[in-house]
């Protein structure tokens, strides 16, 4: 992990497939991600872990930014796993849907973690690291 | 306990003496027959503690925090490492993920073991990470 950098497109629901069929000693699994991957293949993933009889934790890494697009003035939107993928928008308008599908989503991934007896905690740039899994440790010790 | 004694409430009182009906009762059976509702109220009670302790989940653990329970624990760690995680208003949200595995594995006793598993790896590389890891606090960057 010293080396290795970030790169290549979010495909966590099939490294996750991959690493659950192999891993054989059972313990606690937990994923950091910001989990913008088609949410039905990371549950799979997931919850191949949780029928092999491991406690899984999903911390779901987002930016504040991310979270409630506080951008004014017209905006290049880029893609950073798809090169030509571009997107000109004015945050005003957008900003109502847009929280309200990024809501949707976490709420989506809660409830599915929720009913897979998987713990889901969503990590905010807004809140320091150490303080939100202390918050999170407490809370599940 | 409570339909327990309500059952008891019901029933109707009886104005003839059992001594007169079971002239052979001796005082020690009579004593016996009224001890036997208490009996039944214990086994009754304990039937329903037995019940809810078959379906209760640990709540006092020993130790604290994620690693509760005792014994050696065995963690994965899998980390997002996504071209969307280095995206951050004003950071990087890979190093935050490193940090928030740091933070998890230096909470690890001496016997436990570790394995941070970038998700743009082969499942190949990744289980060889599990296989060989032990507390590798040091070694993210």
């Amino acid at each position: 992990m010293e080396k290795r950098g970030p790169a290549g497109e979010t495909n966590v629901g099939k490294i996750l497939e991959d690493i659950a069929g192999q891993v054989k000693r059972r313990g606690l699994i937990v994923l950091v991600s910001d989990l913008l991957d088609e949410p039905e293949a990371i549950l799979k993933g997931l919850r191949q872990f949780r029928f092999k009889g491991n406690d899984v934790i999903v911390f779901h890494l987002l930016d504040q930014a991310e979270l409630d697009l506080p951008f004014d003035g017209n905006i290049l939107f880029e893609d950073l796993e798809a090169t030509n993928l571009q997107v000109i928008a004015d945050p005003r308008t957008i900003r109502t849907t847009y929280k309200q599908v990024v809501q949707e989503f976490i709420d989506d991934m809660r409830k599915q973690c929720r009913d897979n007896t998987i713990d889901y905690q969503i990590i905010s740039t807004a809140t320091p690291l150490d303080q939100a899994l202390a918050s999170y440790l407490s809370w599940r010790g | 306990m409570l339909i327990h004694l309500l059952n008891r409430r019901q029933l109707k009182e009886d104005p003839l003496s059992r001594r007169a009906l079971h002239p052979a009762l001796t005082k020690t059976h009579l004593a016996q027959l009224s001890f036997a509702p208490l009996v039944l109220l214990a086994l009754r009670t304990l039937a329903v503690v037995f019940l809810a302790l078959l379906l209760a989940n640990p709540i006092f653990q020993t130790g604290a925090g994620l690693f509760a329970g005792g014994g050696p624990v065995a963690l994965v760690v899998l980390l997002d490492n996504s071209l969307s995680m280095t995206w951050s208003g004003d950071g990087n949200g890979f190093k935050q993920a490193k940090d928030a595995a740091r933070m998890l594995i230096s909470a690890l006793s001496d016997g436990d073991r570790a394995a941070i598993v970038p998700t743009n790896l082969s499942g190949k590389e990744a289980v060889s990470a599990e296989r060989t890891k032990r507390r590798p606090a040091a070694g993210i960057g």
